[in-house]
């Protein structure tokens, strides 16, 4: 799985950014401009490092940190929608 | 083989589900969603609220080539729809629509049907432009696209008025070209890969 700072330069292009403007704690929506269109190019670009990877439906895409982005790029494998949807 | 047999070669099938999404046929507890949606003004129906159930019905059928609900595979419920209209096959060219159920917006999954359906429509029919019109703040919604998925073909200024602001209304253009270069590798991608729970 990537790094932090390999993940960034993978996905900042999808966003229309550059991988610096990604840091840690910025946060989609409020602090990087996200559209219908780039979140949708978001995700492609995470699911090209890992096709497991899948935002679980109960969390809102604009308003998710960039470490969590990496971490759930990172921890997700299969069957984690299952395994997420009993936990809630 | 004997002489004046004809043998038909099948076809290749057009992809009509990704990962998130499938194209179906409207069914008719959709269309009704689509005139509630439309008469509470929470979809831009024509950039104006119907009517009538009637008039919605007649301008729902009205010109189109062909239309499909996007249909939400994990729980079969229709989330947005997608349309090709006043197409002119002798020119290539067709006019498109997609709406997304205001509950589904800014997800990014609901997309792939937009997907699907560019796919669908320049597999199946001889195209080279898809035009969409659009206002301006419905343009911001998808504007990171402007220049590399589509071109802003043209501006008509305060054309519309849309929840009581008179808008510009953008002419939008997807082409083929466009298309072969950018939209089939991500339909490639978007159905090559199942969902989680489907590969265990």
């Amino acid at each position: 799985m990537p790094s932090f700072d390999e993940f960034v330069a993978l996905v900042a292009p999808a966003l229309g950014v550059a991988p610096g403007d990604l840091g840690p704690h910025r946060r989609l929506g409020a602090d990087i401009p996200v559209d219908e269109l780039s979140l949708s190019q978001l995700v492609l670009a995470i699911q090209e490092l890992n096709s497991y990877f899948d935002l679980p439906d109960q969390l809102d895409l604009e308003d998710v940190t960039v470490a969590d982005l990496h971490h759930f790029c990172t921890v997700m494998g299969p069957g984690h929608q299952e395994r997420w949807s009993r936990a809630t | 083989m004997e002489p004046g047999d004809v043998t038909f070669t099948e076809q290749p099938s057009i992809p009509m589900q990704g990962r998130y999404t499938r194209l179906v046929p409207l069914s008719r507890e959709f269309t009704e969603e689509l005139f509630q949606l439309a008469a509470a003004n929470r979809i831009p129906w024509q950039w104006h609220a119907p009517e009538t159930p009637e008039a919605f019905q007649e301008s729902l059928w009205r010109g189109v080539l062909v239309q499909y609900a996007v249909q939400d595979v994990r729980t079969g419920r229709s989330v947005a729809f997608v349309r090709a209209d006043n197409a002119n096959l002798f020119f290539g060219f067709a006019y498109i629509t997609m709406m997304i159920h205001p509950d589904c917006r800014m997800k990014a999954w609901p997309l792939e049907g937009a997907l699907l359906f560019g796919n669908y429509l320049f597999t199946k029919f001889n195209l080279e432009h898809l035009y969409a019109e659009t206002t301006e703040s419905y343009l911001q919604q998808f504007a990171s696209g402007i220049g590399t998925q589509f071109e802003v073909e043209g501006r008509l200024r305060n054309r519309v008025v849309v929840n009581g602001r008179r808008e510009d209304l953008y002419i939008l253009t997807f082409t083929r070209e466009r298309w072969l270069a950018e939209g089939v590798p991500a339909v490639e991608r978007a159905t090559r890969r199942l969902r989680a729970p489907e590969l265990v």
